[in-house]
């Protein structure tokens, strides 16, 4: 049972992440091992809040009001985030800014469904967010990603790769459905 | 030059002082910036709030030692510059650290920070990172060919290095201004004023939608927030800079808060009816019409 999981897994790997040894420059012989190199197997923890309740309230505030944005976009619901910052919804007078990467950036939205290729991407983009941060899913990502077992919705109460802190009730409608979700 | 307690902590209110009026300038900017496209925009205090947040977002990541001190040469240079720098005409309190030979330092520290961030965001290994320093060194260096010719032209026309002499050199009215004095030197100098401010058209460096963010992508949390917070020092005191030299400089605060807005906004009128060029084209803009300009300011002064 334990080998069937084991090639179940590996048939979705690439032979680029297999383990495998590299030849230096200076003629050394060094061990690579991919899937431990760029991903992280640790489990996302909750970062300890300050000591003093008041500054850590002030913190949060301002984390609250300066929101700035990682988009991740698959799916029908990519088409939704540019027109957030037009002038018709205009996500900048609440502090939402869209940063192109992703060590600035405190908020990660999911817009679509997740593919496996695509998730490998999705969870190197989360590591590399610095704490606090948070991950905004629409409907639609989730379920799909419960179906590969690796993300799941709070609803059913499973592991989480990304720690989901928000997840939109409606599939695609309008970019004003993302501002209340931010 | 004197090295007083009280100085220093006169010196340390004025940067307290430069610090905000960067911080809301920069936000009175992006508002106006987003009633142009007809949005309402941010909040003028947005800055604040986005700083606190930089300094409040925890950091896991380094890239070596260099990495650490990008920002802090960074700082350096805007700071570097606001203490040789005299903000306030006829002020003891506000001419900070001038001296007689502090328009050359000043020159220098303009270069310093941007050097520092070059060697600190290389190091950051981010290819966007590399494309922004090669960038914005080589545009730098041709803003600092108009730029120099018109400081040349004016060390020459006063017959001094010193930005306190050339300010007093500037008082009793408006016709003793450089700008109407020596508008070869101004123009030219207001030219390259536009690239050293990095808004469209010359903004470059940081380039949205084509290498996002540029050199500071790697940075974030604290680092990030340093650069900012050398963001809107550095505004303010190049502004500072350009009215001390061209405008007749200030007599007091209420006088070089408008004047440094003006000198501000006119990089960022300029950048909302202006699209970005590309780099080959910005470079050849600057060693065209402003450098014709600065070398005729140094052929009428002489």
């Amino acid at each position: 049972m334990k080998m069937k999981e084991t090639d179940n897994q590996n048939k979705f790997l690439h032979e680029d992440i297999e383990k495998r040894e590299v030849i230096a420059p200076d003629g050394s012989i060094i061990e690579i091992d991919p899937m431990q190199d760029y991903f992280c197997d640790a489990r996302p923890q909750v970062s300890e809040p300050y000591k003093i309740k008041v500054v850590e309230k002030f913190l949060n505030w301002a984390r609250s009001e300066s929101i700035w944005v990682l988009g991740f976009g698959t799916g029908c619901g990519s088409i939704e985030i540019p027109p957030l910052m037009t002038p018709r919804f205009d996500a900048f007078r609440y502090g939402v800014q869209m940063r192109p990467t992703p060590r600035q950036s405190n908020a990660f939205i999911i817009s679509g469904y997740l593919s496996v290729k695509t998730l490998k991407r999705v969870i190197r983009s989360y590591e590399q967010m610095q704490n606090p941060k948070y991950v905004l899913l629409w409907e639609v990502a989730p379920l799909t990603a419960e179906c590969i077992g690796t993300v799941t919705i709070p609803l059913t109460g499973s592991i989480c790769i990304c720690r989901s802190t928000c997840t939109l009730p409606v599939a695609c409608r309008a970019p004003k459905l993302y501002l209340p979700g931010l | 030059m004197e090295f007083t307690v009280s100085k220093i902590l006169w010196t340390l209110l004025g940067l307290f002082i430069v610090l905000n009026w960067g911080l809301i300038m920069g936000g009175t900017m992006r508002k106006i910036v987003a009633r142009v496209g007809k949005r309402y925009g941010i909040p003028i205090y947005q800055p604040y709030i986005d700083l606190v947040k930089n300094y409040s977002v925890r950091s896991q990541i380094t890239h070596g030692v260099m990495f650490y001190l990008g920002p802090v040469f960074r700082l350096s240079g805007g700071v570097g510059i606001f203490l040789f720098l005299p903000l306030i005409f006829g002020s003891d309190h506000w001419s900070n650290f001038s001296f007689s030979g502090d328009l050359i330092l000043i020159l220098y520290f303009q270069f310093f920070g941007m050097l520092g961030m070059a060697l600190g965001a290389g190091e950051g290994g981010h290819p966007y990172s590399a494309i922004g320093v090669s960038r914005g060194l080589s545009q730098f260096t041709t803003i600092e060919v108009p730029m120099t010719l018109a400081v040349i032209s004016l060390a020459v026309q006063y017959n001094t290095l010193s930005i306190s002499e050339i300010v007093a050199a500037q008082q009793g009215g408006l016709a003793n201004w450089t700008m109407v004095t020596n508008p070869f030197a101004t123009v030219a100098a207001m030219l390259s004023l536009l690239g050293a401010f990095g808004h469209s058209p010359f903004d470059l460096v940081k380039a949205p939608n084509e290498i996002p963010i540029g050199p500071p992508t790697e940075y974030h949390a604290t680092y990030l927030g340093v650069l900012r917070t050398n963001a809107a020092i550095l505004h303010v005191v190049e502004a500072a800079l350009f009215m001390n030299l061209f405008f007749g400089g200030a007599t007091n605060w209420f006088e070089l808060i408008l004047k440094t807005f003006l000198i501000y906004f006119w990089s960022v009128f300029v950048g909302v009816v202006f699209p970005r060029f590309r780099i080959e084209q910005s470079v050849q803009w600057f060693l065209k019409i402003p450098l014709i300009l600065g070398i005729i300011a140094i052929i009428v002064v002489l």
